[in-house]
């Protein structure tokens, strides 16, 4: 196929795009304007693809294209090739299958997975039975299980809540739990770990490294964050306006970007020089001007 | 004390759960808040920073304790319109589809801003399109047109428009890249300063709220754990939470290093 390619990455694993999913040529057009001017991408089992980029560039029209969830007046050219077939040309009935059970999505408003008047246990279940048939009492316990993996606090109670009572990032890691549950082939993180500390996004990041290790799962991880980006993808591609401007190793994308664009993001990094180091005081570290302090507290 | 323009005083909320359980998501917090000054909020996922931005908005029901803006005590809202006073505080949401009108254009919904802004003519539509990096056609078109972060951005411009007296972001910037949050959170910080006004920023990012905040306030399990000067907070963590924050963060080293997990 036209689209096998061999990859080397740094664990200087081979893998081919051929079983996963391969992006080529995509255009997409909403309304009047281009949005996307024809990019190519590859998603490789047991490894992470990193979609970096600034604000509107386009990471978020990717992910949706990859499982025509596109506006109703969006236009699509290319191809978007998974288990052989090109999904941009199934009927809606399949479509809804690999939806369902072989793409997974955590969408970047992690409210959008999610129906707002129903428990979390129905959302996971109704989902993993509807898709593979188990029986209730093992979906629930599936769910369980999920939650704990995605480190969701309290999982017993967490089943009986409804979405508008958790706190933002315990939606994010319940959308995470929703788009892993069906034990999905390919991955699509939209920006998965956004509203987390680093504390819990450190457990989320090693869950997702695992998911790729243990199961061959092929993720793409679209983050504007390169710490995340540099903890986990193998791979990264930079979007600018619609573009790939740069793909390579995580590592020499990171260590040494050939594009502007990547360049000033990694110079704009806020510096953590210094955290935690008690040092007497040598030059200010924060760029900030005095201005008169004490917020009481007793 | 008077010169406080905000002032939290053992301030209590609870939430009921399912079955008999009651959670108390802030757990006697207290603190003040002055004009001019900017406070940063940080705490792990679920700690109650939401809540607390909630509740002094009017939007949580207060159990025990008060807050205070402007010298008036704030009560909860219910069904009543928000009063004039409530005006002067203005809330980025930490969903940004919560902060804006799905059915009104952009350029329409920073208009209704600005029309409650104590001075008038001190922006147009187009000039704070423009702080925020949005082009100015952004005005014609609805918010659900815009990616996650052009939204974010759109609130923040719909909050300053109004010119209130206090901004609460909460987790404002944190779909943007570096730059875009370097540039965005000097933004509301001077602004808010220019003006007069004060902020209370909500992040988990230590890193970013340092850039913007002359103190720091850490949460957990919905207390403030630790409260200081940036510098302190930064340079000499005394609080484990704090500490454990600050070894979680990720470097940008290309070496795919996971960071530090943290004992629970
Ligand atoms: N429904 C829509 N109608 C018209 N334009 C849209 C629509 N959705 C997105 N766009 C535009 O498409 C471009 C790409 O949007 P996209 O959501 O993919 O950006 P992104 O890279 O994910 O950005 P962010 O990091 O801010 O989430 C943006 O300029 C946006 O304004
Ligand atoms: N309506 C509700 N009913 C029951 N519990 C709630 C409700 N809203 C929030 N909670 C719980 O209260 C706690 C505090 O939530 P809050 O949204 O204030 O956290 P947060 O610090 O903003 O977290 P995050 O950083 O994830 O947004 C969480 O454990 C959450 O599950
Ligand atoms: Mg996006
Ligand atoms: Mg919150």
């Amino acid at each position: 196929m036209s689209h096998a390619k061999e990859f080397e990455f740094d664990g200087a694993r081979h893998a081919s795009a051929e079983d996963g999913l391969a992006i080529r040529d995509l255009k997409i057009r909403i309304g009047e304007r281009e949005i996307l001017h024809g990019i190519n991408l590859d998603l490789i089992p047991g490894q992470i693809t990193g979609l970096a980029g600034e604000s509107g560039s386009g990471k978020s029209i990717t992910g949706l294209a990859m499982l025509r969830l596109l506006p109703k007046n969006a236009k699509t050219e290319g191809s978007i090739t998974f288990e052989g077939r090109d999904l941009l040309a199934l009927p809606e009935r399949d479509m809804g299958r690999i939806r369902g059970q072989h793409v997974g999505m955590v969408f970047q408003d992690p409210t959008a997975s999610l129906h707002p008047m129903l428990t979390i246990e129905r959302q996971l279940t109704d989902h993993l039975r509807a898709h593979t048939g188990v029986s209730k009492k093992e979906a629930r316990e599936r769910a369980l299980d999920v939650l704990r993996k995605v480190r969701v606090p309290l999982p017993e109670t967490a089943l009986k809540k409804y979405p508008h009572q958790f706190s933002g990032g315990q939606l994010q890691r319940i959308a995470i739990a929703v788009a892993i549950i069906c034990e999905p082939r390919i991955l699509i993180a939209d920006e998965p770990t956004t509203a987390l500390d680093v504390t819990v996004q450190a457990g989320v990041l090693r869950l997702l490294r695992q998911l790729c290790d243990d199961l061959g799962l092929a993720v793409l991880l679209i983050t504007h964050d390169l710490g995340v980006m540099s903890s986990l993808a193998d791979r990264i591609a930079v979007l600018r306006q619609g573009e790939i401007v740069e793909e390579g190793t995580r590592y020499d994308v990171l260590r040494n970007p050939q594009h502007e664009y990547t360049r000033a993001l990694i110079d704009a990094l806020p510096s953590h020089e210094r955290a935690g180091a008690d040092l007497e005081s040598a030059e200010s570290a924060a760029p900030v001007e005095e201005i008169s302090k004490e917020v009481g507290n007793e | 004390m008077s010169e406080s323009l905000l002032s939290l005083d053992d301030l209590r909320v609870q939430y009921k759960l399912p079955g008999r359980g009651i959670l108390t998501a802030v757990d006697g917090v207290s603190f003040d808040l002055k004009p001019k000054q900017v406070l940063g909020l940080v705490g792990e996922s679920g700690c109650g920073k939401s809540t607390l931005a909630r509740a002094v908005c009017g939007l949580e029901p207060i159990h025990s304790g008060g807050i205070t803006f402007n010298g008036t005590p704030i009560r909860t809202l219910g069904m009543r319109t928000r009063p004039a006073e409530l005006l002067r505080i203005q809330m980025v949401f930490q969903n940004p589809y919560a902060s804006l009108n799905p059915r009104r254009t952009v350029g329409k919904q920073i208009e209704d801003g600005l029309r409650i802004h104590p001075q008038r003519d001190s922006w147009s539509v187009a000039g704070l399109l423009e702080e925020v990096e949005l082009p100015a056609e952004a005005a014609n078109r609805f918010p659900h047109q815009f990616s996650g972060g052009q939204r974010q951005r759109i609130a923040i411009a719909r909050a300053i428009a109004s010119g209130p007296d206090l901004l609460i972001g909460d987790e404002p910037i944190a779909s943007l890249d570096a730059s875009l949050q370097a540039k965005v959170a000097g933004l509301m910080r001077r602004l808010a300063l220019e003006s007069g006004a004060s902020m209370l920023f909500i992040s988990h990012d230590l890193a970013v709220v340092r850039t913007i905040a002359d103190e720091i306030a850490v949460m957990s399990k919905g207390k403030v754990v630790e409260l200081g000067t940036v510098e302190q907070v930064w340079r000499s963590p005394r609080d484990p939470y704090t500490q454990r924050l600050l070894a979680a963060i990720p470097a940008v080293d290309g070496l795919g290093t996971l960071p530090g997990l943290p004992e629970d």
